[in-house]
């Protein structure tokens, strides 16, 4: 594992937290060129 | 009047003053811009500097693209105006998108500071419009993330379009195709590791990075006159 980041999101489902993280991975937290992302979601509160 | 240079000035930089000495002593006209500044005034040419702009925080470059100056180094550039990208530069034209493929960390996980031979490839850039094809320089590097990598179908269309500026004479940190410096598809962006502007003077060991920042300095005169 090349960094661990860990943060909160709000969002009104699991499915809308994953595809929001998956953006962000997409544009800005990864460069899809050099790295792969693992996402896992934990905590969800309502 | 002199060719204007913008340099941008990111957080973390350190080879802008360099980069400002170097055209001034080839007889540019060299002026700092702050990466927060909207604007980049009147210029006929933009730098992005060596260094560590935001501290290269997830990665170089993955910050510095979203600095407010870069909207307007996007115009600048997809209206034909040079953009070098020197060293975090060329790592900052890479994460914003002007050039393909990314720079990762050196084999060897080393950071590497030495005078490297370089091999003209393609003088169909603003770096290397006055440079002869096959010609050798010798300019330091001085990075850690200078690992140029893309994938197959891009490296294939860097070649085809004869867009590979510069490749090390011996690969020094594991780039795809010996690639030190690529352009984009038009030729007035180019992002290079190697540091031209620490070697435009004998004293600093070579004066050959002047025939790279000089060819520049004609394509920012050919750009203002058109």
């Amino acid at each position: 594992v090349g960094k661990s980041i860990r943060f909160s999101i709000d969002a009104g489902s699991e499915a809308g937290a994953r595809a929001e993280v998956e953006d962000l991975c997409a544009r800005f937290l990864t460069n899809p060129v050099i790295e792969d992302a693992a996402i896992t979601i934990e905590g969800a509160r309502s | 009047v002199s060719t204007r240079v913008g340099v941008v000035v990111f957080p973390g930089s350190n080879c802008e003053h360099d980069a400002v000495e170097a055209i001034r002593s080839l007889g540019g006209a060299a002026e700092l811009v702050w990466h927060g500044a909207s604007s980049l005034g009147p210029v006929d040419a933009v730098v992005l500097p060596g260094g560590f702009a935001h501290g290269d925080y997830l990665r170089p470059g993955a910050i510095a693209r979203f600095s407010p100056i870069m909207s307007a180094v996007q115009t600048f550039a997809s209206e034909g105006g040079p953009v070098l990208g020197i060293c975090n530069g060329f790592q900052v034209l890479t994460e914003a998108g002007f050039l393909p493929g990314a720079l990762q960390k050196n084999r060897g996980l080393k950071f590497l500071c030495q005078t490297v031979e370089l091999e003209v490839t393609s003088n169909r850039s603003v770096l290397t419009l006055d440079a002869q094809v096959a010609q050798r320089l010798r300019v330091p590097i001085n990075h850690f993330e200078g690992n140029y990598t893309c994938d197959a179908a891009t490296l294939a269309a860097l070649e085809e379009q004869d867009r590979i500026v510069l490749r090390y004479c011996t690969n020094p940190n594991g780039s795809t195709g010996d690639i030190a410096g690529i352009s984009n598809e038009a030729g007035n962006v180019v992002g290079l590791m190697p540091h031209p502007e620490r070697a435009c003077d004998p004293i600093l060991g070579s004066a050959d990075g002047a025939v790279l920042l000089r060819s520049f300095l004609q394509a920012a005169n050919a750009a203002r006159a058109a």
